[in-house]
């Protein structure tokens, strides 16, 4: 579905990717764990085209990304729910989730988005009229998991989604995220949270200071030695 | 108390339209970050197209608003894709810079194109006015500043050479502040531009120049306001005879024939005016000694004619400091007589000025406050109810988080750039009927909308509509509790103050 | 430390050129006056060398510590103002004068740095901006003390003495030039001593990252001050020479936002926080300027044949292309920041890398 071949990218003088290698496919989740710094946001705003990548392409559904502005990217299925959250403050609930369906393709599918977000999240149906820059973190993070869906996502790209939460919120959401995923969207998780994204992810990438060093099936990388060590403090 | 609220209702009109020019460069700022330093140019933009929409085509500035809206929006537009774009990722003083060059292209584009000539548009209500608030008091603070410029005037004009300076200068002061109460009293600025000439009279070249260029525009003013009134254009005329004086050539000979247009326009409703006649006389004298062959002879004729009427007016006319011309037969002789009879200085007569007890509203600036009304609630429903309005909402809170909407946040920006420029063009075009209109009027705005917009906080739409009354109610009260000449200080320094102790601005966490 | 020492053994090999390199072209500039007497052209190369001035005072805050005041017209003003009221008021001297315009500025600009310099960005303009104006407006408003918009008119400069022998009365361009001569390169060496002094290094820590100069431990405060007092006094001595040589100050001549805007113009079409950018952009700024002022570009069109002066668009022309002087500042500064964002020394320094490039 998505394959990235060979991504360069540098800000500036600094160079923060080297030769990423990298796919999804169909139905799956993938995560990308690491540590802080180690390239993984950067990727994701390569995919989203916020930044212009050194080299290297960026195929989705068989169409190169390259020639392709941020916005036309979520047009064609890839939304990318940001670290952060980044919610628009001055905004209600309602409308956070209205500006998620901004795309004509999908406001006609308004209604069916909103009440499926809803079910998913019962507490921003109570919230709907507050404004988003008064909400907790926790349902900050729903509210910009929510925003993604309304854009019908064919590929949702999660950026450090558990970031600050606390633990019950940080269980919930990656319940979430597999419940999204049963509903057919295929997800590519960035994620500090190692244990977690692995334990749910089909297969994984681990970035380390901007170089894929290790990739396999999200259970066998819980095993491997170098992971254990590095990130799990086993 | 009628001051006071004679002076609030004015700034607050005078408010609804700087929070026009407000929201539009809030807008502006808030979706790119960008201060806008040609707002007030795009704004003397509107002023000039409604100028030559109503003069050309007749069409009257609160009718053309609805067409220079989407003209202008065009234009904002075509500069954001063209220019802002370009610099939206470079050093915010280089955007700054950017704009400032933008502004000055188009305030000298319109001095090559309209010279820098003031305009004046001129419709029926201009200078109409209505009572409100029907309540109390009548001798008001305007008739005791009136009344005392006056007395200062009739002194300076018989005073010693040397005293005259000090007296002329106290008596535009008072006729100054007269006239910010009043803007729409005639004979305050009339006196006014008497005080402004009698004080250029006594000063050369460039410091001269500058006083006349005033006592011209206080009587281009009252004109306006009053157009029939002959004394108005007779005062105007002899200021131009004054600066002639100081003058040779071809710029003597240009004064002198504005001069002898100003007064014969007058006299065709005054022809029993002695002095005016008399004037009118020795300006087509001066005139004809300029020129050669039948330019001369045309203008010695006119003169003759002029001195016939004087006389015939002066033998039926009681006014016993009339000269007596019975006895002149030359034009020389007129000229001397004339001469001698213009150092009789011009009769202005402090007549009390016939209003009704009250507040006196000014009509157009009443009816472009409710079109502002119109404008700005429109603006609302659109950025809070569309899609469109939405989304330029979304951008200017989160820019990165708009593009991963979906957004396409180049074109928020045209579009946003476009709304601002049409806010301020439709400002202008709505005080059109009541200021000057000329090239460099824009920074003034600009300086204005930078005040309104930061008073309100950079980005807050309700801020601006706010910051807007509170800077037109600011001026109007510093105009008639401090001074006229004070009131801009008064507003600076409020923006220093806000700046300084609340840099977001009143309504700063509120962002559009 | 060893790149440190590079860096100033590159900076005054490179100087050392320039310095003979400058100091041929002052003493060439020098002798102008003996083969050069119309006045229109010495009048010209006075306004380079005041615009020279105005440039390079501005460019220590703006350029090298990274401080974009729009509100110089107060300095400006408060030098020509200080200078003329002095001279009208108090019979004192233009030489004598000009220190009280320089005290003056250093007071206005410490106010003025109090108040702006708790400010950063936009907002620093804005405030500048403010403050400048309503210095302007206090100008204006107070004729018991200014003049008020009437402005002063000097009646007559004193001939310059010494020791009894009269160096010159003032009577043409000439002296007016020396003076100009005398203060460009001054303010020039004034700020190469402050760019290669630690003065300049800590301007610069400031203007390239204010917090991180002062997480080590450059006080903002102290040297932003600085920095606007140094500036300050420069421009004051451009407005004194300005108001001695033109012989009438107003309010809308000296102290308006135009002259500040002016005044940031010349160093960003040269090139900001360069040394020579102000002289550059002096010398492409004044001679257009003036070119258009004088009508010579209309009557340049004119002899071309293209347009006949007798023509209706001609007319227009000729009546109308002085009045828009200004007009050449907007279209050279739009260039300037979309197509050669480092100024036009920048622009040249590019190209000539290129070629070399090219070349080898």
């Amino acid at each position: 579905m998505l394959t990235i071949d060979k991504l360069n990218f540098s800000y500036g003088d600094l160079k923060v990717l080297w030769d990423i290698d990298l796919e999804v496919h169909q139905g799956e989740i993938v995560s990308v764990v690491g540590a802080n710094g180690a390239g993984k946001s950067t990727t994701l705003k390569n995919i989203s085209r916020l930044v212009r990548p050194a080299s290297g392409t960026t195929t989705f559904l068989g169409e190169n990304l390259a020639s392709l502005a941020s916005h036309q990217v979520v047009e064609r299925g890839i939304v990318q729910v940001p670290e952060g959250r980044k919610i628009f403050p001055e905004m209600t609930v309602m409308e956070n989730l209205l500006m998620g369906s901004y795309l004509k393709s999908t406001r006609k599918d308004r209604k069916g988005n909103l009440e499926r977000v809803f079910t998913l999240f019962p507490r921003l149906k109570e919230r709907e009229k507050q404004l988003g820059g008064t909400m907790s973190g926790g349902e900050q993070q729903m509210l910009a998991i929510a925003r993604g869906l309304m854009a019908n996502p064919k590929l949702l790209l999660l950026d450090e989604p558990s970031l600050g939460l606390s633990p019950l919120f940080v269980k919930i959401i990656f319940e979430i995220i597999q419940e999204i995923n049963r509903q057919g969207v295929t997800i590519l998780l960035v994620e500090q949270n190692v244990y977690q994204s692995l334990k749910i992810a089909n297969r994984a990438y681990v970035l380390e200071t901007g170089r894929v060093v290790l990739a396999g099936g999200g259970q066998e990388l819980l095993g491997n030695e170098h992971v254990k060590k590095a990130f799990l403090g086993m | 108390m009628t001051i006071f609220l004679q002076s609030l209702v004015s700034g607050v009109l005078v408010g609804g339209v700087y929070a026009l020019i407000g929201i539009g460069l809030t807008i502006i700022f808030g979706v790119m970050r960008i201060i806008n330093f040609a707002h007030g140019d795009i704004l003397m933009l509107g002023m000039y197209l409604a100028y030559y929409l109503f003069t050309l085509g007749h069409i009257d500035p609160f009718v053309s608003v609805l067409l220079i809206i989407p003209l202008m929006f065009l234009f904002g537009g075509f500069l954001q894709k063209l220019f802002i774009n370009r610099v939206l990722d470079a050093l915010p003083q280089n955007q700054i810079l950017l704009t400032i060059g933008l502004g000055l292209i188009m305030s000298n584009t319109m001095m090559l194109v309209f010279t820098s000539d003031y305009k004046i548009l001129t419709t029926k209500y201009s200078s109409a006015s209505f009572q409100a608030l029907t309540t109390i008091v009548n001798p008001d603070k305007y008739e005791r500043r009136y009344n005392r410029g006056n007395a200062l005037l009739e002194k300076a004009q018989k005073a010693q050479v040397a005293d005259r300076a000090n007296l002329y200068i106290r008596a535009s002061a008072r006729f100054a502040e007269a006239a910010a109460i009043h803007p729409e009293q005639y004979r305050a600025l009339n006196n006014w531009g008497i005080a402004l000439d009698g004080q250029a009279g006594l000063q050369k070249g460039a410091a001269a120049d500058r006083l006349f260029e005033q006592a011209y525009a206080k009587f281009a003013e009252a004109d306006r306001l009053s157009p029939d009134d002959f004394d108005i254009k007779y005062n105007w005329a002899r200021a131009l005879l004054h600066q002639s004086t100081q003058r040779q050539g071809a710029e003597a000979q240009k004064l002198l024939e504005e001069a002898a247009k100003k007064l014969d326009a007058g006299l065709e409703g005054n022809s029993d005016s002695v002095a005016g006649l008399n004037s009118s006389a020795l300006l087509h004298y001066l005139l004809a000694t300029r020129q050669s062959g039948p330019a001369a002879d045309a203008q010695y004729k006119k003169a003759l004619e002029q001195y016939g009427a004087a006389i015939a007016a002066a033998s039926t006319s009681d006014d016993s400091t009339a000269p007596d011309f019975s006895n002149t037969g030359s034009a020389e002789a007129h000229t001397l007589l004339a001469k001698a009879y213009n150092n009789y200085q011009p009769p202005f007569k402090s007549k009390p000025d016939k209003r009704g007890a009250g507040i006196s509203v000014s009509t157009p600036l009443a009816i472009s406050f409710v079109i502002t009304c119109v404008i700005t609630l429109l603006l609302y429903w659109f950025l809070m109810k569309t899609n469109t309005g939405q989304a330029i909402r979304a951008t200017a809170q989160d820019r990165e988080a708009a593009q991963l909407m979906g957004i396409n946040v180049k074109r928020m920006s045209i579009i946003a750039f476009g709304l601002g420029s049409s806010l301020a063009a439709a400002a202008g075009a709505l005080i059109s009927p009541t200021y000057y209109i000329f090239p460099q009027v824009g920074s003034t705005f600009t300086l204005k909308a930078f005040v309104i917009t930061v008073l309100g906080g950079m980005g807050s739409i309700v801020g601006a509509t706010l910051g807007g009354i509170i800077i037109g109610v600011a001026e109007s009260m510093g105009a008639v509790y401090i001074s006229s000449g004070w009131k801009d200080v008064v507003v600076f320094v409020l923006f220093l103050l806000v700046l300084l102790f609340k840099p977001s601005g009143l309504m700063g966490k509120s962002r559009m | 430390m060893s790149t440190l020492k590079k860096l100033s053994a590159d900076i005054s090999g490179s100087s050392a050129v320039t310095v003979v390199a400058g100091l041929a072209v002052c003493a060439g500039l020098c002798i102008v006056p003996f083969f050069v007497q119309n006045p229109y052209l010495l009048h010209i190369m006075i306004l380079i060398f005041l615009s020279t001035i105005m440039g390079e005072s501005w460019n220590i805050l703006g350029g090298y510590t990274g401080q974009y005041s729009v509100g110089h017209a107060a300095y400006f003003g408060t030098g020509a103002y200080a200078t003329m009221m002095m001279l009208q008021f108090r019979q004192v001297a233009p030489w004598y004068g000009v220190w009280v315009g320089l005290a003056a500025a250093l007071v206005v600009a410490l106010v003025i740095g109090s108040i702006c310099f708790r400010l950063r960005g936009p907002y620093f303009v804005l405030a500048s901006i403010a403050v400048a104006e309503i210095l302007r407006l206090c100008t204006l408003n107070l004729p018991s003390l200014t003049n008020g918009a009437e402005g002063i008119l000097a009646t007559g400069l004193p001939p310059f003495t010494i020791g009894g022998t009269v160096i010159t009365d003032f009577s043409t361009k000439i002296p007016f030039y020396y003076i100009g001569l005398a203060l460009a390169p001054l303010t020039i060496l004034v700020t190469w001593l402050v760019q290669h002094s630690k003065l300049g290094y800590f301007f610069q820590a400031i203007r390239e990252d204010q917090d991180a100069a002062h997480s080590l431990g450059i006080s903002l405060t102290l040297y932003k001050n600085i920095a606007l007092v140094i500036s300050a006094m420069l421009t004051s001595l451009a407005g004194s020479f300005y108001a001695i040589y033109v012989g009438f100050v107003d309010p809308p001549t000296v102290m308006a936002l135009d002259i500040s805007v002016q005044i940031v113009l010349i160093c960003i079409i040269g090139g900001i926080g360069t040394i020579f950018g102000p002289v550059i952009g002096s010398l492409v700024l004044v001679p257009l300027s003036e070119a258009l002022r004088s009508n010579l570009i209309a009557s340049l069109i004119f002899k071309t044949g293209l347009v006949s002066p007798d023509s209706k668009f001609g007319g227009f022309l000729n009546d109308n292309l002085a009045h828009a002087h200004a007009l050449i500042y907007g279209i050279l500064v739009v260039i300037v920041i979309l197509f050669m964002p480092e100024g036009v020394l920048g622009f040249l320094k590019k190209l000539a890398v290129k070629r070399k490039g090219g070349e080898a």
